[in-house]
């Protein structure tokens, strides 16, 4: 698994730079572009097992996850099923 | 980058993003949620789908040329349609990351058990992000046969499983009250119809011309999807009766039970086959409108091509990170969570931004 997303990686990273050219992109593409790879080493790091931190959908359930309890529990039949 | 399409072609996109991954997807946890309620909960939720058109239709027609962020800031401020569009950006990496989920869920319970599922979600997501690439005026074509393939195995599927429906199993109904149905009007309104908000940056890229009706286009793929997602979850109900809400998978369940001869058996791998195209095609959409929110919130131009990758890389690693937190986390995710996220991130946006529509008529 690590070597076929470090592979991808890679791949893509050279092809962004030699064919859609980023050397030549605006500085707000290359500052995006760098943020979203932070933002992706920070998850690689979670999937490879180096970090144990929140992942993306530990924030989103953070912050929706005691409302929608609320909400199934609410919806849930009288008496269960 | 062919970024064109025709409002036929736009309504064809509604229809495989609506029905993609859902009519394999849908009927298993509907039915655990909504009982025998479930077709009740699909007509009140496909009902809110269409009240949804409105909205996006009717903003896309006063500015033609426009997307969600830039008439959003005509109508309201800057701030606040970059708020709404990271808003709409997040909910839309959570979108293709699901589907992407989703589909390495199937193969790893369905057919490769000891294949991590990292493997499928890594494979899958450079040909989502690969056919992204190339614009949706060349994969739109090319999704109306694909869709149309899988709907031919759909109703062959169901056809051939038909002599064992049991009719009785559609009783009883409101067993429990009416809360299940609220329960399941809440589930599916975000699993798919909440998330047709995507289409407010896909509309601009409609080519129209007069009298297009566009709207009826799009009216009539939500009420197609609306009468599948009918027939194959009242098919589940027939087959599976009490047992329908734990048959994950349903479609390929039901192809599991058909055996006509010896000549009709093994259509699960059919179902497979559908299961894996129709999710493919709406993680493409999802990723391509995603990209195209990106573009916008930095002015880019809508062909810039740069930002897909590293996209599609991040929601590659983020779906991989759900996986290692088990199924469970996951069930909630979709079943109590996703509908709550489509809602805050994607209608409400929408609605906020039609609602100023409606007030600030003189704004062009």
């Amino acid at each position: 698994m690590r070597a076929l997303l470090l592979l991808a990686l890679a791949a893509f990273l050279t092809y962004d730079w030699k064919e859609s050219r980023l050397g030549g992109a605006k500085l707000r593409t290359k500052v995006v572009y760098a943020l979203l790879l932070l933002i992706a080493g920070y998850h690689m790091l979670i999937v490879f097992g180096i970090l144990s931190a929140a992942s993306y959908y530990d924030l989103f359930l953070r912050i929706f996850g005691g409302i929608a309890e609320r909400i199934i529990s609410g919806l849930e039949p009288e008496g269960g099923d | 980058m062919r970024n064109k399409i025709t409002p036929s072609q736009v309504a064809v996109m509604l229809f495989v993003y609506l029905t993609g991954s859902a009519i394999i997807n849908i009927p298993a946890p509907l039915i655990s949620v909504s009982d025998n309620e479930a077709w009740i909960c699909l007509l009140a939720a496909a009902g809110i789908g269409l009240l949804l058109l409105v909205p996006l239709v009717s903003l896309a027609r006063r500015f033609p040329d426009l997307d969600f962020i830039e008439y959003g800031a005509k109508l309201t401020t800057r701030p606040v349609a970059v708020a709404f569009g990271i808003l709409l950006l997040l909910l839309q990496v959570h979108i293709v990351a699901g589907i992407v989920m989703d589909i390495a869920m199937f193969l790893k319970s369905s057919m490769m058990r000891d294949t991590s599922f990292a493997y499928f979600i890594t494979l899958t997501m450079l040909a989502v992000a690969l056919t992204a690439r190339v614009g949706i005026g060349r994969f739109a074509g090319m999704f109306g046969l694909l869709m149309l393939s899988v709907m031919l195995f759909v109703l062959f599927n169901i056809s051939l499983a038909s002599a064992g429906f049991h009719p009785q199993y559609l009783l009883p109904v409101l067993d429990h009250g009416v809360k299940p149905i609220f329960h399941g009007i809440y589930f599916i309104s975000g699993f798919p119809y909440g998330e047709m908000a995507l289409f407010c940056m896909i509309l601009p890229l409609v080519r129209t011309r007069a009298k297009d009706r566009t709207g009826s286009k799009m009216a009539l793929a939500v009420a197609l999807n609306a009468g599948s997602l009918l027939l194959v979850t009242l098919a589940t109900v027939l087959t599976f009766g009490p047992i329908s809400g734990e048959r994950k998978y349903s479609m390929f369940e039901m192809a599991r039970t058909v055996y006509v001869t010896e000549i009709f058996e093994r259509l699960e791998a059919l179902m497979g086959y559908s299961m894996i195209v129709a999710s493919f095609m709406k993680a493409t959409i999802a990723l391509f409108s995603a990209h195209l929110t990106l573009n916008s919130l930095l002015k880019l131009p809508r062909d810039n091509r740069q930002l897909i990758f590293p996209l599609a890389f991040i929601v590659t690693l983020i779906s991989i990170s759900v996986g290692l937190r088990g199924e469970a986390y996951w069930d909630f995710m979709i079943s109590g969570i996703h509908p709550l996220w489509v809602f805050t991130c994607g209608i409400v946006p929408l609605l906020v931004v039609y609602a100023a529509s409606l007030v600030r008529k003189r704004v062009t």
